[in-house]
């Protein structure tokens, strides 16, 4: 861990503070300069809702969202292994709104008119903006996995890929499976939403079966041809810490699932399993697609990587994990980044002026390998080719050496400073 | 020639006269993907004397970008039914070996074909696809982030090396999907600062299937086949009570096979 990131989390948390500071929750009391609708108050659109506020306080910020509150993806893992409890990822909007000058409407988008900037919500209103921006996320390509489509089949086998009900279900499960049980979970092939995601996902599985089922077995089915995101260090804690627990299987996507027998075709094998995790292959939000910024056949916006306006429709922003923002992955830190890339393009587009060219992303990813072990990678990016990309800064990603429980600690930290900053 | 023998002919060329090429690295990636001096001495010292054919009839499909340039997954639609081509070769035209793999396609072979390749840095990929009559050809353009032909530390191989993996779906309309994975680590070749070759690669050289002693497929690999060479197809008709053989061999010398009971 390198001094620089620890004091750019000790700024992180300097500004959250800094938000408390009543003069930013003061509400407009001249008309607005600009109006901006934000769909989703997750990574993405809750930080871009923030910090827009505080650089554009005449521009009026509107937020559609469905949830009561925020459960974080980072570190749901910890629920499976016992390591955290969703109450302890789970912030609750209250008076985030308020307190930022934000308005707040719970609802999702029905539809969306990018020639007459409107916005269509489920419960009949109506919005109109100047400037829309879509952070919605990932939604599931169930029909890729044939035998998942339809909510019956997908109650019985839970993705857990979004924090939350989903994830309380994954831990039920694997309390009920019998000890010498057999838990299969299938990783989709890249791109997907977190990159180390699904082998963290395995180590804390595996954390909780040494545990609690000793004689059980974990099987991962992984799409990709080997561990995409910290190879090394998660084969190392396999190896160390789970040798004989953990049988991981690349090239071997899933192709079946039978979610009343819980059995699972891939590319090589038939498997039973006792307890069936499949994460779906994803794809952007489907609001994006519905608002035009994918293209024929794709699966994630294109976006101009300057201001991220949407490159296939007028007035239309698109951040986080719907863009594909390779070779930055899809992770909480990276939208939470383009979060204010957009914010600082929004405020001086309102201001008449020109976007900054240049703007830098930074990237954290922990990992968890067991309820107190982690490491890290982290990097920065830079925009490439005009916008048309992001690309790594020379010489600036790297890796921790070892897990340590020194960075557990950090990792935690890491979640409670960035929660704060979007939502404090 | 029989078609082992032509396989054999084009693998020593692969590795002899590939390497050759190399020169004109720089000048290719400008020069239209046909044009370019790899996909040239492809064309010439395999196909000669059969008019190219560019129109639609196949296709090389690929990722918008990949992140990792080590395994590229590619696409490759063969015709129709009636027009499966019987010889086909790969070109990553800026790779320092251009010539991925070669493949003579027997006649219960069919399309589409996937793979995984190495990716030296973002390049035209093209596909040749020889017909009794034709050369079609094909090509795109494949974004990569990072190099895939970084020539890796790790000296020791996978304990389960060589292990032959097959799979077939059951029949629709008598075709079923198929694939195979053979374990290897498809190392390429380390070069010094005066580029003299300082570790050769270690990757497979052939793969061979056959159904009941008859070829379905033979394929004469490079080193820019990525690692755990992966092949998707289908198949026509399989039947049970068939047997279907993959054998392999490598540039150490190693080989295998295994032999896999179709129509269950």
């Amino acid at each position: 861990m390198s001094l620089d990131r620890r004091d750019a989390l000790k700024a992180g948390a300097a500004l959250a503070l800094s938000s408390l500071l009543p003069a930013c929750a003061t509400p407009l009391r001249t008309p607005p300069t600009g109006r901006v609708v934000v769909v989703g108050a997750g990574w993405g659109g809750a930080t871009t809702a923030r910090y827009l506020r505080r650089w554009a306080p005449s521009v009026e910020v509107t937020v559609v969202e469905p949830a009561r509150a925020f459960v974080s993806c980072p570190q749901s893992n910890l629920v499976l292994s016992g390591g955290r409890n969703l109450a302890s990822l789970t912030l609750d909007y209250g008076r985030w709104a308020a307190d930022n000058g934000i308005r707040l409407v719970r609802d999702t988008v029905r539809d969306i008119d990018p020639e007459r900037r409107r916005v269509q919500l489920a419960g009949g209103g109506q919005l109109e903006y100047d400037r829309l921006v879509l952070s919605p996320g990932v939604d599931f390509d169930y029909a890729a996995v044939p035998g998942l489509e339809g909510e019956a089949a997908q109650a019985r086998v839970p993705h857990a890929w979004k924090a939350g009900p989903q994830t309380a279900a994954l831990r039920a499960r694997l309390e009920a499976m019998p000890d010498g049980g057999v838990f299969v979970m299938t990783i989709p092939a890249a791109p997907y939403r977190c990159p180390p995601g699904p082998y963290e996902r395995a180590s804390l599985v595996a954390t909780y079966l040494a545990r609690h089922k000793p004689r059980a077995k974990l099987i991962v089915l992984d799409a990709n041809p080997d561990i995409i995101s910290k190879k090394g260090l998660f084969r190392a804690a396999w190896r160390e810490l789970y040798p004989t627990l953990i049988e991981y299987r690349p090239s071997n996507a899933v192709l079946q699932v039978d979610t009343d027998r819980l059995t699972v075709r891939s590319e090589f094998e038939d498997l039973r399993a006792d307890v069936l995790n499949v994460i779906p292959p994803q794809r952007a939000g489907d609001i994006a697609r519905r608002a035009g910024a994918l293209g024929e056949g794709e699966r994630w916006a294109r976006v101009n990587f300057i201001d991220y306006r949407a490159e296939r429709v007028d007035g239309i922003h698109v951040i986080g994990d719907a863009t594909l923002s390779t070779p930055a992955p899809k992770s909480g830190h990276v939208a939470n980044q383009q979060g204010k890339v957009l914010a600082a393009a929004l405020a001086d587009h309102f201001a008449g002026r020109d976007p900054y060219r240049d703007p830098v992303l930074s990237n954290t990813c922990y990992s968890f390998v067991s309820n107190d072990e982690a490491f890290n990678v982290a990097a920065v990016y830079r925009v490439a080719e005009g916008g048309k990309g992001l690309r790594l800064a020379d010489g600036s990603s790297g890796v921790s050496q070892a897990r340590s429980s020194e960075e557990a600690a950090l990792a935690r930290a890491w979640a409670t400073n960035i929660w704060s900053d979007m939502l404090g | 020639m029989r078609r082992r023998e032509a396989l054999l002919h084009i693998g020593s060329w692969m590795v002899t006269g590939a390497a050759a090429l190399s020169a004109g690295r720089a000048r290719a990636a400008r020069a239209a993907p046909l044009d370019q001096p790899s996909v040239r001495a492809t064309i010439d010292n395999l196909f000669p004397d059969l008019p190219i054919d560019t129109s639609d009839a196949v296709a090389i499909e690929g990722p918008e970008i990949t992140d990792d340039g080590a395994h590229v997954p590619v696409r490759l639609r063969l015709g129709t039914q009636r027009d499966t081509p019987h010889r086909i070769a790969l070109v990553a035209s800026a790779n320092p070996h251009p010539l991925v793999a070669t493949l003579d396609l027997g006649e219960r072979f069919s399309g589409p074909l996937a793979l995984r390749i190495k990716l030296a840095r973002s390049q035209s990929v093209i596909l040749l696809a020889a017909t009794g009559q034709r050369l079609y050809a094909a090509t795109t353009f494949l974004k990569i982030v990072a190099s895939g032909c970084n020539p890796g530390q790790d000296e020791t191989p996978p304990t389960d090396l060589g292990t032959i993996r097959f799979r077939h779906d059951p029949p629709r309309e008598g075709m079923a999907d198929a694939r195979l994975l053979i374990r290897h680590p498809m190392r390429v070749e380390q070069r010094d600062a005066s580029d003299i070759v300082s570790r050769p690669a270690n990757h497979i050289t052939m793969i061979n299937v056959d159904i009941d002693g008859n070829p379905l497929l033979g394929m004469a690999c490079g080193q820019s086949v990525a690692a755990d060479p992966y092949l998707a197809f289908r198949l026509r008709t399989p039947q049970a009570g068939e047997t279907l053989e993959i054998g392999w061999r490598d540039t150490q010398g190693r080989g295998g096979d295994a032999r896999f009971p179709l129509g269950i």
